[in-house]
């Protein structure tokens, strides 16, 4: 299969024409691994975006002590390295292949170039970079809103009239926390 | 009309020449608030994304238990009411004005016009949200990692590893 026809398959590039998968074709190019191969590894320069084709990948980060912690999964569809087109850093963590996987490389400035000319390949990966984010920022939210759940709801048994002679429940985290970050109601 | 060279200071548009700023500039309206106006309230879907000109505005959570939480101060240029434009849920946040506040708000329908256009203009656009998005998970995770090098906190750094640099 030649390259504008691999982008065309990918679900995320199937309603780009045929010209303009040609023209993303000639901007990107098509790179396989095997299993237990990586993608790119912790600390690596952060120059490359990727699509994945197809296969599936496990991301991980080395831990203070050493470890390797998977922190997420990525598979068809995925695009990785999204830092490389966001701000330049280095690779914040490793993706490991734990199937062959295809992956289509975007070079950083190349990705800018797309931007530049408006090119529709620009605006498909940056949808799915931006639903990536938004899923997780919701939930770094969440947990953070969990830190402020009360531990057990004081007055939750008793009636209405009862309950209101109940003080309010303030958990010793939030009070902390409210130190921390200078906030005191 | 918002003044150009307002929004050009905005780390947002950073990468915006004068042509991209002003295509930006016609989406947006500019409004004003007085002293303890709410510009955004947590739980509302209202309003769309905004821009702070002049001006300061506090953020503050309202808790499970119903007191409110300041989280941070955002001052000139700081943009703010991304998520609930993105995805329509309700805001996490309330954010009222400090003093008299200037605004350039993004209504939802220039923000989703923006978010689908594949004009060069708009896919700068869809380049600075994401980067903005990244900010605002940086700034969330290390709240969350403040919390979790308390010494009585609840949470472990294992319980965090999923919402802990997952970038890549």
């Amino acid at each position: 299969m030649d390259l504008p026809q691999i982008i065309r398959r990918t679900s995320m590039f199937s309603s780009l024409s045929a010209d303009e998968a040609k023209d993303f074709a000639q901007r990107c190019r098509a790179h396989v691994i095997v299993t237990g191969e990586q993608l790119f590894v912790e600390g690596d320069p952060a120059d490359y975006l990727y699509v994945i084709v197809s296969g599936e990948l496990v991301i991980s980060c080395k831990s203070p002590t050493g470890d390797d912690v998977v922190v997420g999964r990525a598979g068809p569809g995925s695009v990785l390295g999204e830092m490389a087109v966001l701000e330049v850093s280095a690779r914040s963590a490793t993706a490991t292949a734990t199937s062959p996987v295809t992956a289509l490389l975007i070079a950083s400035e190349e990705f800018g170039r797309l931007i530049e000319v408006g090119h529709p390949a620009a605006g498909r990966v940056l949808a799915e970079i931006r639903r990536t984010l938004v899923a997780r920022l919701r939930a770094v939210n969440t947990r953070l809103d969990a830190l402020f759940e009360p531990e057990f709801e004081l007055g939750a048994d008793l009636s209405p009239a009862e309950a209101e002679e109940v003080p309010a429940p303030v958990s010793p985290l939030r009070a902390l926390w409210q130190a921390l970050m200078g906030g005191d109601r | 009309m918002i003044d150009l060279g307002r929004l050009a200071s905005v780390e947002l548009f950073r990468n915006f020449d004068e042509r991209a700023l002003s295509g930006i500039a016609s989406f947006m309206t500019a409004q004003l608030f007085e002293d303890g106006d709410l510009v955004v309230e947590q739980g509302s879907r209202e309003g769309g994304c905004y821009i702070i000109l002049s001006g300061q505005v506090r953020v503050f959570r309202t808790t499970p238990d119903g007191s409110a939480v300041d989280l941070l101060t955002l001052g000139e240029g700081a943009f703010f009411g991304l998520l609930t434009a993105i995805d329509g849920l309700p805001r996490a946040a309330s954010g009222a004005a400090v003093g008299e506040v200037e605004v350039a708000e993004l209504s939802l329908s220039a923000f989703s016009e923006l978010l689908d256009g594949r004009s060069p203009v708009a896919l700068r656009f869809q380049l600075a949200i994401c980067q903005e998005l990244i900010k605002d998970i940086r700034g969330a995770n290390q709240r969350l990692a403040e919390l979790a090098s308390l010494p009585s906190h609840s949470v472990s750094m294992v319980d965090l590893g999923g919402a802990l640099s997952s970038q890549t």
